[in-house]
């Protein structure tokens, strides 16, 4: 269902700048009227929604091994937001499951080496949430529960992470096809351990803690 | 050349630290440690029991997101010395997540003696039954402790949605045919008793025909409900006792004795 969405925004913003930039070709002499601004703006709108990066991420509380792609934005290129979808092989239970995320980054300082082409992100705050795409889950509790029997969500997990990480800023992007890639780290935990953990003295935070590694490729 | 090295030395640290921190979902029931534990304890329970037509056991639960006072309770009674095998009453974990039941299963391993696990209807939630079932073993199973057979069940019939025999007469009538010889009593364990909303209640006469139907039948004992409770609940002369919570620093000891039982509410 949500994947529907991204796909069905993703063909309006690649086909009607298509349409757009032969009609553009052809009266590129004469002056733009209004319907041509209106189409411009319109363009420059939906182009915006196609993902200018994509991840690769190892563990993190959303699958095994997660792809995703999203979008790098802010005047310093400090917010970041994805898309990701997690694979969970089934270990002891009955299926393989999909886990499909959203996250939202903030990356505010970038430190250049030297005059090198390294950049170090000290600091990453993320918070994303995932939802177990398996019919054993649930959102709210099945009709079958009384109201508020147990009083949370199965299938959605909150979580927060910070994290750092390194980044090769390609230094002739012409010849390389990509802006820059980025090696990461994150630590994180969810709400439901959040809860464990506030709860009880016996639990320590190192043990609610999920660390993710895993590459950013900004084209 | 040396900063490449410090590095490395970093990074291989970072490893190491890591393979602990290394989760692929909260319900990923990957599993790290002992498992198969009640095939394991009711082999002890058996063993330590053999022969004794009198022996004192603990009886606590509802453990779930309570791992101080389990820990506490699990001090007393290894202190307390007088204890063959502690029942647990269901609902290891709260939130059905891997991590909760080896965080349960490494507190209550430190118990000096042999101990069970019921299902609890928490212990259902997301992947948690195949967690139970790995770390813990199946979902209905007995055992001989002395001369007593413990018929442990699961009650948990709203987590299923008729999808598994719950609760399942089939492993009673079972029970039933292929009664060990010697054995001249029954204690029958659940973690939801009759009545209560997580019971499939349309079956509770046929449940209490079957219960009933046991050799000896001492009492039964349940969890779930939060709080110590005594009730002859279908009038026919059989005890249901509740047990509360671990929350709420109470557990039973019960002690089989030649003629009866003795029963004892202890708080912490």
């Amino acid at each position: 269902m949500r994947l529907s969405v991204v796909l069905f925004s993703l063909c309006l913003a690649l086909l009607p700048s298509r349409a757009g930039a032969q009609e553009m070709g052809a009266q590129a002499d004469s002056a733009r009227t209004r319907y041509e601004k209106m189409m411009t703006r319109r363009m420059e709108m939906w182009q915006r929604l196609i993902p200018d990066h994509y991840k690769m991420q190892f563990a993190g509380s959303i699958g095994m091994v997660s792809l995703g792609t999203g979008w790098t934005y802010g005047k310093k290129k400090q917010w970041e937001t994805d898309l990701m979808f997690g694979f969970l092989p089934k270990f002891e239970s009955e299926h393989h499951k999909l886990v499909f995320t959203v996250k939202q980054s903030y990356v505010p300082w970038r430190l250049r080496i030297g005059e090198s082409a390294w950049i170090v992100q000290p600091l990453s705050c993320s918070l994303f949430l995932s939802s177990v795409l398996n019919d054993k889950f649930w959102t709210r509790e099945p009709d079958r529960y009384p109201k508020g029997y147990y009083g949370f969500s199965t299938r959605i997990r909150a979580n927060l992470s910070l994290g750092q990480r390194i980044m090769f800023d390609i230094p002739d992007v012409s010849d390389w096809l990509v802006q820059d890639i980025s090696l990461f780290y994150e630590l994180g935990a969810c709400d439901t351990d959040f809860c464990t953990f506030f709860g009880d003295r016996s639990i320590k935070f190192k043990e609610i803690l999920s660390l993710a590694v895993g590459v950013k490729v900004h084209i | 050349m040396r900063k490449w090295k410090t590095v490395g030395l970093w990074l291989c640290a970072f490893l190491l630290q890591g393979c602990e921190l290394i989760e692929y979902h909260p319900y990923d029931t990957r599993i790290e440690g002992e498992t198969g534990l009640t095939a394991k304890n009711v082999r002890l329970i058996e063993e330590k029991t053999r022969g004794k037509r009198e022996f004192r056991f603990a009886m606590i639960s509802d453990t779930q997101r309570r791992y101080d006072e389990t820990e506490e309770v699990v001090d007393l009674l290894n202190r307390r010395g007088d204890i063959d095998f502690v029942l647990h009453g269901g609902d290891v974990a709260d939130f059905g997540e891997t991590k909760e039941f080896l965080w349960s299963r490494d507190f209550l391993n430190k118990l000096h003696m042999p101990y069970v696990c019921l299902l609890g209807n928490h212990d259902c939630l997301g992947t948690g039954f195949d967690v139970y079932l790995k770390v813990f073993g199946e979902d209905n199973f007995a055992f001989t402790a002395g001369n007593v057979r413990f018929i442990c069940l699961n009650t948990n019939a709203l987590e299923y949605d008729y999808s598994h025999p719950v609760p399942n007469f089939d492993f009673m009538e079972r029970e039933l045919r292929d009664w060990p010889e010697g054995v001249e009593k029954t204690v029958v364990a659940m973690h939801v008793p009759p009545g209560d909303d997580e019971f499939n209640n349309n079956v509770e006469l046929a449940f209490e025909a079957y219960v009933t139907s046991f050799p000896g039948l001492q009492f039964c004992l349940f969890g779930h409900q939060h709080s110590f409770q005594e009730k002859d609940y279908f009038g026919d002369g059989v005890m249901y006792y509740g047990c509360t919570t671990i929350g709420k620093r109470g557990y039973y000891v019960i002690t089989i004795k030649e003629e009866g039982y003795e029963i004892e509410r202890c708080s912490f």
